[in-house]
């Protein structure tokens, strides 16, 4: 089977594995936020970025992630980074600039498109950390848990979650189905690989037709054997899994909100050390 | 007490014309720890009675009582307290993450206190030999496996009525045979449950205690495996089969031999003998 883009569950013991989702998902968030802080000078920013790569470099060592599967996951960005980079050039024409023939290259063109990229090569780092230390199930489990004051405006959060935990049981299901239809239909003579856009797409779609068709007929048989085992979407129900947090959870959560106030509060006074050094 | 009276059943999926019904005046009954195997050919209805069993479909005509209560709209639920299920297909009817979760559904449901649930839990999947999978993912379960959880979700609910609709068409004959296995051992260990299997296969049928055989929505023959198979000429005109244990002894009865399909192997073995 082949793996999901951005990582799956990796069964390990570690610590990260058995922090509480809530508080990872609380803590990527705030990570993801972290990012995007500035500080009172380029360097400032870049050796907070260097302080969270080398954040990221230790919890993936924990997690038993390797840099290769950080590497394959930022691929599909080159594109995209080369583009921004172009358009960066073209566009930004404020600052110090130096000059290939009679054009302009501005230092600050360079410098937003490095923002960009080491942003979205963090951001990738902590979702592809968070998805490897935790199952999905229990981060069904803690985004029902955050959404839960929802319900007091009618929102039926035990129903999204149920649905969204449906959709995660069936991934592996229905990617081994379409790999079976994929088979069936090449040893019919389709061909996925070759060929004009037209005749790829004919292609995909006689594989997407009966994945439509063999997904609603699971859908109904899934729904007959909830009912008749007594779920009701709006009944009352009881919980098998339920969450505590541990005393790991309580003094990580410390740690990080004593980590992002701080940066917070570089940020909000615009301290340089640098400045002081030099 | 009868478990299960269906009287004079009615039902078609489509508004149609009487002869083309589904089920054409259907009725039967079963007494409290029967075990029956309802057997026919392809679209005879036999998967359609069950759905009506459990209130999935509704009859067009015809009175189902259930445990002596009528099923209708006002009783559907409590009724479906003491009716499980299991289907055809392993992977549509696992709901949970993992096999825990999947028999933990059930009692959610039924609002079973959470403390008491790991114990239930384990309990039954000790009683279909699963207990070493609990945190395994349908995915790297065989469809026997799968179908062996889907029952203990059921059994964890006490049902009086279990109803096994093709459970074993889907799966390997490694399958089949461990599910035939539990089967027996349900039956033998829960004498007062009501045990109804809807099969392709002879010889799960076997292991029932009655047959009805059911063709073109009605009920075509219907007795003790020896008494139904012992009309091997009227089932193989509606396209049915002898289970192999008969159908040697049918060989041999036409060969000329003075033996009846409803003796045991070693009478039969010991007529051959002589």
């Amino acid at each position: 089977m082949k793996a999901l883009p951005i990582g799956r569950y990796t069964n390990y013991d570690t610590f990260l594995n058995r922090l509480d989702a809530r508080f990872k998902l609380l803590a990527m968030i705030l990570f993801m936020v972290v990012v995007f802080i500035h500080f009172g000078s380029r360097a400032m920013d870049f050796t907070f970025y260097g302080l969270l790569m080398v954040m990221v470099l230790v919890f993936m060592r924990i997690a038993h992630i390797r840099i290769r599967q950080l590497l394959r996951a930022i691929k599909p960005m080159w594109f995209m980074m080369i583009f921004l980079l172009i358009i960066n050039v073209l566009v930004v024409q404020t600052g110090e600039a130096f000059y290939i023939g009679d054009f302009p290259i501005h230092y600050d063109a360079l410098f937003n498109t490095l923002y960009t990229f080491v942003r979205l090569i963090l951001m990738l780092a902590f979702s592809l950390i968070l998805t490897a230390t935790t199952k999905p199930m229990d981060l069904t489990y803690a985004l029902e848990w955050y959404l839960h004051p929802l319900t007091f405006i009618k929102v039926p959060v035990h129903i999204i979650a149920m649905v969204i935990s449906l959709a995660l049981r069936f991934i592996p299901t229905l990617l081994e189905e379409a790999d079976r239809f994929m088979k069936a239909q090449a040893s019919r003579g389709v061909d996925f690989e070759n060929g004009k856009l037209r005749e790829k797409v004919r292609a995909i779609i006689s594989l997407i037709i009966p994945l439509f068709v063999s997904a609603i007929q699971r859908s109904t048989d899934l729904a007959d054997a909830m009912e008749v085992r007594g779920y009701d979407p709006n009944g009352k129900r009881t919980r098998y899994r339920i969450m505590h947090f541990a005393k790991r959870d309580v003094l990580s959560l410390f740690f990080l909100l004593a980590f992002f106030g701080g940066m917070l509060a570089l940020s909000i006074c615009g301290i340089d050390f640098y400045a002081f050094i030099l | 007490m009868k478990a299960i009276d269906v009287q004079h059943l009615w039902f078609s999926y489509h508004q149609e014309e009487e002869e083309k019904m589904i089920l054409q005046d259907l009725s039967f009954s079963c007494e409290q720890g029967e075990s029956i195997a309802f057997i026919g050919p392809n679209g005879s209805g036999k998967s359609t009675l069950m759905k009506l069993l459990v209130a999935l479909l509704e009859a067009d005509k015809g009175k189902i009582f259930l445990l002596d209560k009528e099923l209708k709209e006002d009783t559907v639920d409590f009724l479906r307290q003491h009716i499980g299920i299991v289907f055809q297909n392993p992977d549509n009817q696992f709901i949970g993450a993992t096999v825990r979760d999947d028999i933990a559904f059930g009692l959610e449901n039924r609002c079973i206190p959470h403390e008491e649930m790991e114990d239930i839990i384990l309990k039954y999947a000790k009683e279909v030999g699963m207990e070493t999978f609990l945190d395994k993912e349908p995915a790297s379960l065989s469809g026997g496996q799968k179908q062996r959880v889907a029952i203990a979700g059921v059994l964890s609910m006490h049902p009086k009525i279990l109803l096994m609709d093709e459970a074993t068409a889907m799966l390997d004959p490694k399958g089949r045979k461990e599910i035939m296995a539990l089967t027996k051992k349900m039956r033998s260990e829960n004498k007062d449950m009501t045990i109804l299997t809807v099969t392709h296969h002879m010889e799960e049928a076997l292991l029932s205690d009655r047959i009805i055989v059911i063709y073109q929505g009605k009920v075509y023959m219907e007795g003790t495996p020896d008494e139904v198979f012992s009309h091997a000429e009227e089932l193989k005109a509606i396209g049915l089969d002898l289970p192999f244990e008969k159908k040697w002894k049918e060989e041999l009865k036409k060969a000329g031999f003075p033996i009846e399909n409803t003796m045991t192997d070693e009478e039969a073995i010991e007529i051959l003998c002589h």
